[in-house]
C-alpha cells in the first residue's frame, strides 16, 4: 500500500514548512503541498488553523513553485501534487498550470471542483500531463463513481467519512466493505484520505485501498511541538506509519 | 446557471444531497398542498401581502413619486421569513428532515428561521461569527429563546463568512438528517434558484398592487444586494419588463466596503462562480458596511449575470449615504428603516435630481430596531 501525506505549505513559516515536507518526503510516495486558501470549507479544525498561521505569515502563492521544483529534483522518484481550493487556481488558470509543470508537480487536487465543473481546466492539465484527483464519497452513488473514475487521470481520493479533514480514532465500520465496492466499480487506484491518524487504522486498510492519505495528523505534531523542532516526531510517526503498510 | 455564473463548486461528498435538494424543490413547488400552505403561513403567520405604501412626503419633498414595499411589517422585521417559512416547510414536508441549520450575520436570518423552526417543531442550529455574536446580543438572545443552538465561530475573520463556512462544514458532516437553510441567493446550485423562488412573492405583489396605483409599471425599482435576496425578490419578476432596475451596494467609509459586483473580481466563493472581494492571490477580503446585512464578500451568481447582461445598473452608496437615508424615512416618513435597504434611499437622496418626476419603488427590506446601537455610536461621534 502507497503513503500519500499532506502538509500546509507556510506554516508555520516557508522555511520550517520546507523542512518538514522534506522530512516527509523521505517517507512518503506521493506529497501533498497545500497551498492555504482563507475559506477551507472542506477541512477541519487542525488544517483550517495551519492555513490561517501560513497566511497570517505572509504565504504568497509565488513562494510555493521554487520549495516544489527543489524537492521534487531532490526526490525524482516521490510525486508531489498540489492541494488548493479552486479560487486560487481560476485566478490564473493557465499560469498556474505552467508553474505547477515547470515545477514538478505531478498532480492537482481540489477538494471544491467536482468533474465536470470546469472541462477546460481539465483538458489543460491533460495537455500538460499533470494528473487529475477526484474524490469519491460515501454519498456518491455507483453511476456517478463510474463518472468520476473516466475523468480521473491519477488517482481516486476516497473520502473515509462523511465530513471534514481532520484526525479520527476509528475509521467507519462500512468501511472496507465501501471501498471494496468501488475498487470493483474503477480501475484506477483508490487512496483513502480524511480521518487517518494512527497505525491501527492503516492496517485496517491494508489489501484494501492502493494507498493511504495521512495529513491533519502530521499538522497536529507541528503545533503540538511548540517551539522545539518537530521533525525527528514526525519521522518517528510516519515510520511506524510505514512498516504497517506493508 | 445564470450564464457562465453560479454552478457547484463544492465537495463531493454534497454533490448528491444537492442533486437531491434539486428534485424535492422542483417536487415541492408542483405539489399544491406544500404551495397551499406556504402561502397560508406567509398570509395567517407571516403577515402577507405587505402594502406598497406611496410615500407622499418624499415624494413632494423630492419632486417625484416614491412607492415604499414594506417588507419590514413582515413578522421578524425583514424579508427573510419569506425564504425561511418556504425553506422549512420544504425540510419538513418533503425533505422530511429534522434538523436544521442556518448561518446568520447580524442575526437577522437566525432570527427569522429559528422562529420558522418553533412554528414547525424543527431542531434548529445557527452560525455566527463570534464578533457578531458580540455585536448583536440581542439577536442572539431571541434565537434562544426561539429554541435555537447559537454556535460562536471562532475561525477566519469570525464573521458572516465564517459562519457560511462553518455551517457547511456541517452539513457535510450531517448530512443524512439535516437541511441548510441558507440565508441569501448564494451557495452551490439549486441555493441561489430556490431562496429566488421563495422571494420573489416581494416582486409579484409590487407588480400587481403598482398597476393598480399606477395602472403601469413604475420608472425604477430600487433594492439594497449585500448576497441580493431582497433584490432577486423585487426585481425577478420586473426583468421582462423595461423597467429600470438598480441594485445598490455598500460603499463602506471609501477604504474598507462590501461592493464585490463593483470593486470585486470574478471567482469561485461558497460554491459558485460570482463576483468575489478577492486579493491578487485570490484570498478573499474582509469587508465593512455599517449595515451589517451587506457584510459579505461576494454576491450571488445571478446578479453577476444580470451585471453582465446590463439588464440591472449596480451603484454604491457609502456609510453615509446610508445614514442620509435612514434620517430622512425616519423624520419625513416616519418609518426606521433597516440600515441595509437605508443605503437604497441614500441612493434616491443623493440621485434626487436625476430621478425628477420619475415613479420608483423602493424595497424597504426591513426595519431599523435592530440598528440602533448603531445609530447611537455614530451620533456620538
Amino acid at each position: 500500500m502507497k503513503l500519500c501525506t499532506y502538509y500546509t505549505c507556510g506554516f508555520p513559516d516557508m522555511e520550517s514548512s520546507f523542512k518538514i515536507i522534506r522530512a516527509i518526503s523521505e517517507f512518503s510516495d506521493y506529497i501533498e503541498i497545500g497551498i492555504p486558501f482563507s475559506d477551507p470549507i472542506a477541512d477541519g479544525p487542525t488544517i483550517q488553523l495551519a492555513s490561517q498561521k501560513s497566511l497570517e505569515n505572509g504565504f504568497r502563492l509565488k513562494k510555493a513553485f521554487p520549495i516544489i521544483n527543489e524537492l521534487s529534483k531532490e526526490f525524482p522518484t516521490k510525486k508531489y501534487l498540489i492541494m488548493t481550493y479552486y479560487n486560487i487556481i481560476f485566478q490564473r488558470k493557465e499560469d498556474f498550470i505552467k508553474k505547477s509543470k515547470e515545477s514538478g508537480v505531478w498532480g492537482i487536487v481540489v477538494p471544491d471542483l467536482p468533474p465536470g465543473e470546469d472541462t477546460e481546466f481539465e483538458e489543460k492539465l491533460q495537455e500538460k500531463d499533470i494528473k487529475t484527483i477526484f474524490f469519491v464519497s460515501p454519498t456518491t452513488p455507483k453511476n456517478r463513481m463510474k463518472y468520476i473514475s473516466r475523468r480521473t487521470t491519477g488517482f481516486i481520493y476516497y473520502i473515509t467519512v462523511k465530513g471534514v479533514t481532520g484526525e479520527r480514532n476509528k475509521l467507519p465500520e462500512d468501511l472496507v466493505k465501501k471501498i471494496q465496492e468501488a475498487k470493483k466499480i474503477t480501475k484506477k487506484e483508490v487512496f483513502a484520505g480524511f480521518g487517518i491518524s494512527n497505525a491501527e487504522q492503516v492496517k485496517e486498510l491494508k489489501g484494501v485501498a492502493d494507498g493511504v492519505i495521512i495529513g491533519s495528523a502530521i499538522i497536529k505534531k507541528v503545533i503540538e511541538s511548540g517551539s522545539k523542532d518537530p521533525t525527528d516526531d514526525i519521522k518517528r510517526f510516519l515510520g511506524e506509519i510505514k512498516e504497517n503498510l506493508v | 446557471m445564470f450564464g457562465e455564473f453560479g454552478g457547484r463548486f463544492i465537495a463531493e461528498t454534497l454533490y448528491e444531497p444537492l442533486e437531491e435538494l434539486d428534485r424535492a424543490f422542483r417536487k415541492a413547488i408542483k405539489t399544491k398542498d406544500f404551495l397551499r400552505k406556504l402561502d397560508y403561513y406567509l398570509r395567517v403567520y407571516a403577515g402577507r401581502p405587505t402594502p406598497l405604501y406611496y410615500a407622499k412626503n418624499s415624494s413632494e419633498k423630492l419632486g417625484l413619486k416614491l412607492y415604499i414595499k414594506r417588507e419590514d411589517l413582515l413578522h421578524t422585521g425583514a424579508h427573510k421569513i419569506n425564504n425561511t417559512l418556504g425553506q422549512c416547510l420544504l425540510a419538513k414536508d418533503i425533505l422530511r428532515k429534522q434538523r436544521i441549520i442556518a448561518e446568520t450575520g447580524a442575526g437577522q436570518h437566525g432570527v427569522a428561521t429559528a422562529t420558522a423552526c418553533a412554528l414547525f417543531s424543527l431542531k434548529c442550529v445557527v452560525y455566527m461569527g463570534k464578533i457578531d455574536t458580540e455585536r448583536q446580543e440581542i439577536n442572539v438572545l431571541k434565537m434562544k429563546l426561539l429554541g435555537a443552538e447559537v454556535v460562536p465561530v471562532e475561525s477566519g475573520t469570525r464573521t458572516l463568512k465564517d459562519a457560511i463556512n462553518e455551517a457547511l462544514r456541517d452539513w457535510i458532516t450531517n448530512i443524512d438528517t439535516t437541511h441548510y437553510v441558507i440565508g441569501s441567493v448564494v451557495g452551490p446550485e439549486p441555493f441561489p434558484e430556490i431562496v429566488a423562488f421563495f422571494q420573489s412573492v416581494i416582486g409579484e405583489e409590487t407588480i400587481r398592487q403598482i398597476r393598480k396605483f399606477e395602472g403601469r409599471y413604475p420608472d425604477f425599482v430600487v433594492a439594497c444586494v449585500g448576497g441580493g435576496s431582497n433584490a432577486i425578490g423585487i426585481f425577478r419578476p420586473f426583468l421582462k419588463t423595461k423597467v429600470d432596475l438598480i441594485g445598490v451596494e455598500a460603499g463602506g467609509d471609501g477604504n474598507n466596503h462590501s461592493a464585490s459586483l463593483n470593486y470585486g473580481k470574478i471567482g469561485i466563493f461558497h460554491g459558485s462562480k460570482t463576483y468575489v472581494l478577492q486579493d491578487e492571490d485570490g484570498q478573499i477580503l474582509g469587508t465593512h458596511s455599517i449595515a451589517p446585512g451587506l457584510d459579505y464578500p461576494a454576491v450571488g451568481p445571478e446578479h453577476s449575470y444580470l451585471r453582465s447582461t446590463g439588464r440591472v445598473k449596480y451603484v454604491v452608496s457609502d456609510d453615509q449615504a446610508a445614514l442620509e437615508g435612514f434620517e430622512f424615512l425616519s423624520r419625513v416618513e416616519g418609518i426606521i428603516p433597516a440600515m441595509e435597504p437605508a443605503h437604497a434611499m441614500g441612493w434616491i437622496l443623493r440621485n434626487a435630481k436625476d430621478l425628477k418626476k420619475s415613479t420608483i419603488i423602493l424595497n424597504l427590506s426591513g426595519r431599523g430596531d435592530k440598528d440602533m446601537h448603531i445609530y447611537k455610536t455614530v451620533r456620538a461621534k
